[in-house]
């Protein structure tokens, strides 16, 4: 290799010598070039990530008000809010980071401090560095297939509504823990390796046992670089939307999950509750038009409204009296026009129904009824709901109700016609941006925090 | 991968017998070397260790199994050759090669905005940036690739693509509000830290005394850069580049969001096409029913995206064994 280019391939002695002073200035030249490029490139990115910002803040700042936080979404752009977006985005990061965090720092600890040099570990390792370049919709592939479907084979009962786990938190938490764990695995054992070895020798020596050096004095060393590298993937995981639209996150949420030992009557600050929706969208109902003609197994389950019946579960509620829940059917026909679907939904006292601009049928009943919503083959979404009033809901509950989070509810919203939908986007971006910079800059925090404590 | 240090570090392995003094030390009596509990945790420790290999396994079980009645009614030649990606359609055909065209072509823009930027900024990064900046902007740069990808997407569709329409208007040539372009040049910059962060990483672990020797015979800081320790962290860079590649084969919302969702056989960034990973969201959001084709037809796409990344991953590790320096 020649240290000076250009000056390849000649004899050393035939060079004719460049005045001394052309080379230098020509070297500090490319120097100062590359110099300025650098802090160029640099500043682009970072003026990237500033119109970002700025853009999302330009659409969506004058959404973000306490209405916006509060309410659920809805069709009027300027009613419509985030509030079972922000929950469902907590409840899932809480299963998440309950699964996540103890398997991989867990795993993290095997891997670093017990594991022997041998092909099994090789395999592992060789796997978890490789998990990382796994597109994360494989991830929602996968949970789509194993926790809704198969599970539903293997566990599932057939009249019982506990098949699988269904479209709910603990499948998005479970999936998105998943995603993360290779990362809490890394960070875990980088932060371990970092830890002087004559930290163990002196622990050893003392007649500590190899979990005792751990417990003792390894974790709390590498506690700093552990919690950097959790919230990182926290923040990772809080912003995935891909892996969650295919595990089935709803994007028309109106309910907030049952808190622990929540009184299962209607508490009257709620106003509606989502009970069932048909999310087809008009393209394929359209499609379905051009070839009802000819009728094949394939189409059939497009139909937007399948033959059967549509069994709800609702009560009257006023102000004064709070009526027993009845079952009510609203029978479907196979040829329905979906018009007169409505209608005989909106018949039944107490509940009505309506189509957005999507064709998502949204059922309004009155709340105080816990349902669980359940896809059946047609791709209809009927609601079963458990009788409202007396006893309590369970401490976790929660995690089967069905969800949104901020991500799905931004996607949702970017990808409607009405501009006014756009500046609802823009905010529940920022909202999303908020809490993932957050994090980060806590992480960034944490870890400057920790290199100024600790001095081997 | 380096063993962990530790396990090459026995403290008992003398008294076991192993060691130097084996003959003269006999085992304490009385002494209990390890507590009855450390088997348990060492055991769950283990079980924890092996999720990783679980989550893997369930993957490719899971594609395989849920993809392979879709193999039964399509045939793989048709898969792979046609250029008609049509599930929708009475005459369904189902050739995944517009969906790849998609993919590629996203994926080629990226890289032309993350690749060069990604690489002279880690050159800079290690090279020239004071010491104390740099352990300041890295974070700040990796916020880039920290953003959720769905506001990406949003920028590319409400930003971008507005702003390269003007231009294009401009110079009399038109473009759709949904291009490739838009949702490639977002993703590039998106993975500019992939490329950054772990090639500066690789760079500084250039030693220090190869640096100096180019020093010595008179090169600058550029010439040793790119002629020194660009090539000496070779493997690194290689492995990252390959980690970006992964991820904007992978990147799923911006596409979804910008590039549009017909599945056209095109390379042409000004116009718009489905992804893979597009189509796989366009069908899960329209509730497509467990057992229909186009069910199954979101896996055999899945088994697609898995197997091309799995193809990057085994180039990447053969390049870095190929591009290994060891010092």
């Amino acid at each position: 290799m020649s240290a000076i280019p250009g000056e390849k391939g000649r004899a050393w002695t035939a060079l004719p010598a460049p005045p001394l002073e052309r080379v230098l200035r020509r070297s500090q030249f490319s120097d100062k070039f590359f110099t300025m490029l650098g802090w160029v490139l640099m500043s682009l990115a970072l003026l990237v990530l500033g119109l970002l910002v700025l853009n999302l803040a330009k659409d969506g700042l004058a959404r973000i008000n306490w209405q916006f936080l509060t309410s659920f979404p809805s069709r009027k752009p300027a009613e419509a809010g985030i509030k079972s977006a922000w929950v469902g985005s907590l409840l899932v990061m809480l299963v998440t980071a309950a699964t996540a965090i103890p398997v991989g720092i867990a795993a993290g600890i095997y891997l670093e401090e017990y594991a022997r040099k041998n092909w099994f570990t090789t395999i592992i390792e060789v796997n978890i560095s490789n998990l990382a370049s796994v597109p994360s919709i494989i991830y929602g592939l996968m949970a789509l297939g194993l926790f809704i479907y198969k599970f539903e084979d293997w566990f599932g009962a057939k009249d019982d509504d506990v098949t699988g786990l269904g479209h709910s938190i603990i499948t998005a938490g479970l999936t998105l823990a998943l995603l993360v764990l290779p990362i809490v695995i890394v960070a875990t054992r980088e932060a371990l390796r970092a830890i002087p070895q004559a930290i163990r020798e002196a622990a050893y020596a003392l007649g500590a046992s190899r979990w005792q050096v751990i417990r003792h004095h390894l974790l709390p060393y590498s506690m700093g670089g552990i919690s950097t590298g959790v919230i990182i993937s926290l923040s990772r995981a809080i912003g995935e939307t891909a892996p969650l639209v295919t595990v089935g996150a709803l994007a028309y949420v109106a309910l907030v999950p049952p808190y622990p030992f929540q009184a299962k009557s209607w508490n009257g600050d709620e106003d509606v509750v989502l009970v069932g929706s048909v999310t087809t969208p008009l393209s394929q109902i359209k499609t379905q038009k051009a070839v009802d003609d000819s009728p094949s197994p394939e189409a059939a389950p497009a139909l937007a409204v399948a033959p059967g019946t549509l069994s709800l579960l609702i009560r009257r509620e006023t102000e004064e009296c709070k009526s027993r829940p009845v079952q009510v059917d609203v029978p479907v026909q196979p040829d329905q026009p979906l018009s007169t679907l409505i209608a005989s939904i909106d018949k039944v006292e107490g509940l009505s129904a309506n189509f957005d601009e999507y064709s998502t049928l949204h059922i309004v009943a009155d709340p105080g009824i816990r349902w669980r919503v359940k896809k059946d083959t047609s791709g209809l979404i009927a609601a079963t709901g458990l009788p409202a009033g007396g006893g309590v809901f369970g401490p976790l509950e929660w995690i089967h109700s069905p969800y949104t989070v901020l991500p799905i509810q931004m996607f949702n919203w970017v990808s409607r016609p009405d501009p006014a939908f756009l500046n609802n986007a823009a905010a529940a971006g920022l909202v999303l941006m908020f809490a993932t910079l957050g994090m980060n800059a806590g992480a960034i925090v944490v870890r400057a925090r920790m290199r100024r404590r600790i001095k081997w | 991968m380096t063993t962990a240090p530790s396990s090459s570090f026995d403290p008992l392995a003398e008294r076991r017998g192993g060691g130097v003094g084996a003959a003269s030390l006999k085992p304490l009596p009385a002494f209990r070397t390890s507590r009855p509990g450390d088997k348990v945790v060492e055991a769950l420790l283990l079980m924890a260790a092996v999720a990783g290999v679980f989550i893997t396994t369930g993957i490719v079980y899971i594609l395989l199994t849920e993809s392979w009645p879709f193999f039964e009614k399509v045939s793989l030649v048709e898969f792979l050759t046609s250029t008609r990606w049509t599930p929708q359609f009475d005459d369904a055909h189902y050739g995944i090669l517009p969906l790849v065209a998609g993919t590629v072509t996203t994926t080629i823009i990226a890289l032309s905005v993350a690749l060069p930027v990604g690489l002279v900024l880690s050159l800079w990064l290690s090279e020239f940036a004071p010491p104390k900046f740099r352990e300041f902007i890295k974070p700040v740069l990796e916020l880039l690739a920290a953003v959720p990808t769905v506001v990406y997407g949003y920028f590319a569709v409400q930003f971008v693509s507005p702003l390269l329409q003007q231009g294009f208007r401009a110079v009399g040539s038109d473009l759709s509000t949904f291009n490739m372009l838009s949702a490639g040049l977002v993703m590039g910059v998106m993975i500019i830290p992939y490329i950054s962060s772990l090639s500066e990483d690789a760079m500084r672990s250039v030693p220090m005394i190869l640096r100096e020797g180019s020093y010595g015979m008179g090169a600058n800081r550029v010439q040793t850069g790119v002629k020194v320790v660009l090539p000496a962290a070779l493997s690194g860079i290689a492995a990252a580049s390959i980690l970006a590649v992964s991820r904007a084969v992978g990147e799923t919302m911006i596409v979804a969001i910008a590039a549009g969702q017909q599945p056209t056989f095109t390379f042409n960034p000004k116009e718009q096409a489905a992804t893979i990973t597009a189509y796989i969201v366009q069908v899960t959001m329209g509730d497509q029913p467990h057992g229909t084709t186009g069910y199954q037809s979101i896996f055999a796409a899945g088994l697609a995206l898995f197997t091309m990344t799995l193809g990057f991953n085994l180039v990447g590790i053969y390049l870095r064994r190929r591009f290994r320096e060891a010092y």
